[in-house]
């Protein structure tokens, strides 16, 4: 693959990781939060943590939108899928084992109800291209990354005049959420790892107010480990310097303004709504999209009575201040209990790349460094 | 006001909980059970082995062991369902016999008779029958086997997908050889025949839902000359083989730190890879130590052996391109750790989720 | 490759419907394509006004919708997230 082994130099990350200790003052620790899941699969997936003195921590961030998903939103489309014979309801792979409170998808498949993962939206469209009787809603999920591709299967779907196809709009957006973080009283975090693939969309430029409102640095990053661990060398240096700032490390791909062509897509197929509820985070304003009027009859919560169940999260779970970084995985009251990824309750323990469940399969080794040389 | 845990506390917790017995708590059957790591784990653990309570099922060997007048003999079970049933290095009648007879290889027996029973939908098509059929009795042929017995049934249209397949198969363990988790000492080094992922993703190339592209072919194929020139070549120091099959070489790798509670170490820069099959994983986020095998053993030796077991593989074509992936260790305990090409480590877990269902 | 059948009409109608039957694209536990955030860089191979057949450097192939990012030609660069480009590359 491009881009990839020389982004994986076992030599490089030993310079890069004797650059950030060297940039680290001595007896200061810092918090640094990866928003986007993405970087913490890298993290995970590469061992990027035995590259980094102890005094820096890493903070997995909201950004893996199936685990901010509530329960309600799971139990909604189980219903509609569940009540009508002739619908094929459509997701992402990942969103498969969400559970609701009335089980995941893959559990109301196993009832009986059509619900197939596709790799695109545009593949959910093919389906109700093929499948002209039944009617066909794809469950959209995700950040700015995959917005724009629900986007362009509105557009092409309506384009094509396809009426069995709709659209549960699910899609969130990363700034709110970021602002939610950052809002919190009790914050501990220094700095944001900001998103790669998020950030071809929207750009650099909405990052700006962390660092002019609340002092911290951002660096766009990539997702081969060596992007990563530039990244956090960049914020050390900015530290290092008394500077804070939007820089971009991941210029190859992500440009300074973002996609306008994609953003002009998305603002004629989506509007806000007012408030959205994250898993973990609550409510939070202006945080989500739905279809704007101009493709209403494409919208799914239109089309059919959408019984809204709202689920609380459990009162005993304290992701948000997990993800906050106010409180460790293993400080939460439910943690290991009554919370495991088996049964998860909190999103921070639903995808594996969640804090909790990271921490519940490695915590026990994390500390120690284990020497691998076979 | 709940008390509150030290960390230390909390981590022996999980430790605890870890090492249960799996818990089948589920109230459907999903895709998931099938997949062959934690939730088919819960299943088998959970449900299937406590009802059926006998010490050779617990074991939950490849095959079963069974001493018959004098004579060592090794008895195994495996159902297809593929889909599609033909695909670029093979068909579900080849998995059919090479999967049950390379279950019986990797507990040192050499395969020598199967049963076969088809379930038909109504409707298939003769001629796919036939060429299925036809494939069996190749596969036999190579694999050395005779298919002995046998039993078809019909269901509606509808009520199954084109053609099931289940094999039963019986083989002799020669006397002297003895292969069996529990016999994996730290120390061990692991290697594995040849290069991983191919069978899962050629089937999922197979299907051609992804518009992709790329020329990966299924493995299927009889692993006993494997096991046999290993055999010969490290004797009593072969302590273990898996096929690494459903939930691949990852899985396997777990089944036996859970089994011995021995920590399992790997290098990944040393797995034999192809690299379209690398390429196909980073597309579609999978992981091909994760991704099904049809012909590739993962193999625990004694050190002063490993030499030899990898030449005796390697002077075999299907074990050409084979390799010292890692060994074992004292710690972690019951886990599985990986070097990662980057020089970095990370923990190998069981598999949760359902990568791909039906690839065997 | 049975079924793989990327070679689209290039001109005409939307592409030819090849049913997405359950595969798990995108498994949680080793980063999904959503949640991860995944995008890959592809090279076109051929192009139409609105779709695009593009290749990675290990042979496989994949039709791509280029509306998002304009024009593309045999030869681009394109960074692909669930089969819709978001980014001509310039590299």
């Amino acid at each position: 693959m491009r881009f990839v082994d020389e982004y994986r130099d076992p030599e490089l990350a030993r310079a890069l990781a004797a650059q950030i200790a060297s940039l680290a003052e001595p007896g200061r620790h810092y918090k640094i939060m990866e928003v986007c899941g993405g970087h913490t699969h890298a993290i995970y997936r590469f061992g990027v943590h035995d590259f980094l003195p102890e005094t820096i921590e890493l903070v997995h961030g909201p950004g893996c939108p199936v685990c901010v998903i509530p329960m309600g939103r799971v139990d909604d489309a189980v219903a509609i899928a569940e009540q009508h014979d002739d619908v094929i309801l459509t997701c992402f792979g990942d969103m498969m084992r969400v559970p609701g409170s009335t089980g995941s998808f893959l559990d109301a498949n196993a009832r009986g109800a059509d619900i197939r993962m596709v790799y695109s939206p545009l593949d959910a469209l093919r389906i109700a291209r093929e499948n002209p009787e039944k009617q066909v809603i794809f469950y959209a999920i995700g950040f700015e990354t995959t917005a724009p591709s629900t986007a362009l299967t509105l557009v092409r779907a309506k384009g094509e005049g396809i009426t069995n196809f709709s659209v549960f709009c699910n899609h969130v957006t990363i700034i709110p959420a970021i602002k939610a973080i950052l809002d919190s009283p009790d914050l501990r975090l220094d700095a944001f790892i900001g998103p790669g693939h998020v950030s071809t969309v929207i750009g650099c430029r909405p990052y700006e107010f962390v660092p002019a409102q609340h002092g911290k640095p951002v660096v766009c990053a990539g997702f081969e480990p060596l992007d990563v661990l530039e990244s956090i060398a960049w914020i050390m240096r900015q530290f290092a310097e008394g500077r804070t700032e939007v820089e971009n490390q991941y210029a190859r791909i992500v440009p300074w303004d973002g996609n306008p062509q994609a953003l002009r897509v998305m603002a004629d197929v989506f509007e806000l709504r007012p408030h959205f509820e994250w898993r973990g985070l609550g409510f939070i304003s202006h945080s989500a999209l739905k279809l704007s009027s101009r493709y209403a009859e494409y919208d799914t919560e239109l089309r059919y009575p959408v019984p809204g169940v709202r689920v609380a999260d459990p009162k005993s779970c304290q992701c948000g201040e997990v993800l906050k970084g106010v409180l460790k995985p293993w400080e939460c009251k439910v943690f290991g209990t009554a919370c495991t990824p088996e049964t998860p309750i909190g999103t921070c323990m639903v995808s594996s790349e969640g804090a909790c469940a990271a921490y519940y399969n490695y915590g026990r080794y994390a500390k120690k460094r284990m020497h691998v040389e076979v | 006001m709940p008390k509150q845990f030290t960390e230390h506390e909390v981590i022996e917790r999980i430790e605890d909980m870890r090492r249960r017995r799996p818990r089948f708590i589920d109230e459907h059957i999903t895709m998931s059970h099938g997949a062959g790591g934690k939730a088919s784990r819960q299943l088998v653990e959970g449900l299937i082995v406590p009802a059926l309570e006998n010490p050779t099922l617990a074991a939950l060997g490849d095959a079963a062991v069974l001493a018959l007048d004098g004579a060592r003999l090794a008895f195994t079970t495996d159902s297809f369902v593929v889909q599609p049933i033909t695909f670029p290095g093979g068909s579900i009648g080849e998995l059919a016999v090479n999967g049950t007879a390379n279950d019986l290889a990797m507990v040192g027996a050499r395969p020598a008779w199967l049963s076969a029973a088809l379930i038909l939908e109504e409707g298939l098509d003769a001629q796919v029958l036939a060429a299925e059929v036809g494939a069996m009795g190749a596969a036999a042929r190579r694999a050395g086997v005779a298919i002995v017995a046998g039993d078809t049934k019909v269901v509606q249209r509808g009520k199954a997908d084109m053609l099931y397949i289940t094999t039963t198969g019986v083989g002799a363990v020669p006397s002297g050889v003895a292969v069996a988790p529990e016999l994996v000492r730290p120390g061990d080094k692991v290697l594995v025949s040849g290069t991983i992922g191919d069978h899962g993703v050629a089937i999922m190339l197979a299907r051609g839902e992804l518009d992709i592209d790329a020329d990966v072919s299924s493995d299927t194929q009889p692993l006993w000359p494997l096991a046999e020139a290993m055999l010969e070549a490290c004797g009593e120091s072969l302590h273990c083989m898996r096929d690494a099959t459903r939930g691949g070489v990852a899985t396997v790798l777990n089944e036996i730190a859970l089994a011995t509670r021995l920590g399992v170490v790997i290098d990944e820069q040393r797995l034999p890879l192809r690299p379209e099959v690398v390429g196909a994983g980073e597309i579609l986020g999978i992981d091909p130590l994760y991704v099904a095998n049809e012909g590739k053993l993962v193999a625990f030796v004694a050190p002063e052996h490993a030499d030899a077991a990898l030449d005796a593989l390697r002077s075999h074509p299907a074990g050409a391109d084979a390799a010292i992936i890692g060994e074992v260790r004292d710690e972690p305990e019951g886990r599985v750790l990986g070097r990662t090409t980057f020089g970095g480590h990370r923990m190998i877990d069981m598999l949760v989720g359902d990568p791909l269902p039906r690839i065997c | 490759m049975s079924g793989a059948s990327p070679l689209l009409p290039l001109a005409g109608p939307a592409p030819p419907p090849s049913l997405g039957t359950p595969v798990d694209a995108c498994s949680i536990d080793d980063g999904c394509i959503t949640c991860g955030d995944v995008a890959v860089a592809l090279r076109v191979v051929e192009a139409d006004a609105y779709d695009a057949r593009c290749r990675d450097e290990t042979g496989r192939e994949e039709v791509v919708a280029t509306d998002l990012v304009g024009p593309v030609a045999a030869g681009d660069l394109l960074l692909v997230h669930a089969k819709v480009a978001l980014e001509k590359l310039t590299a």
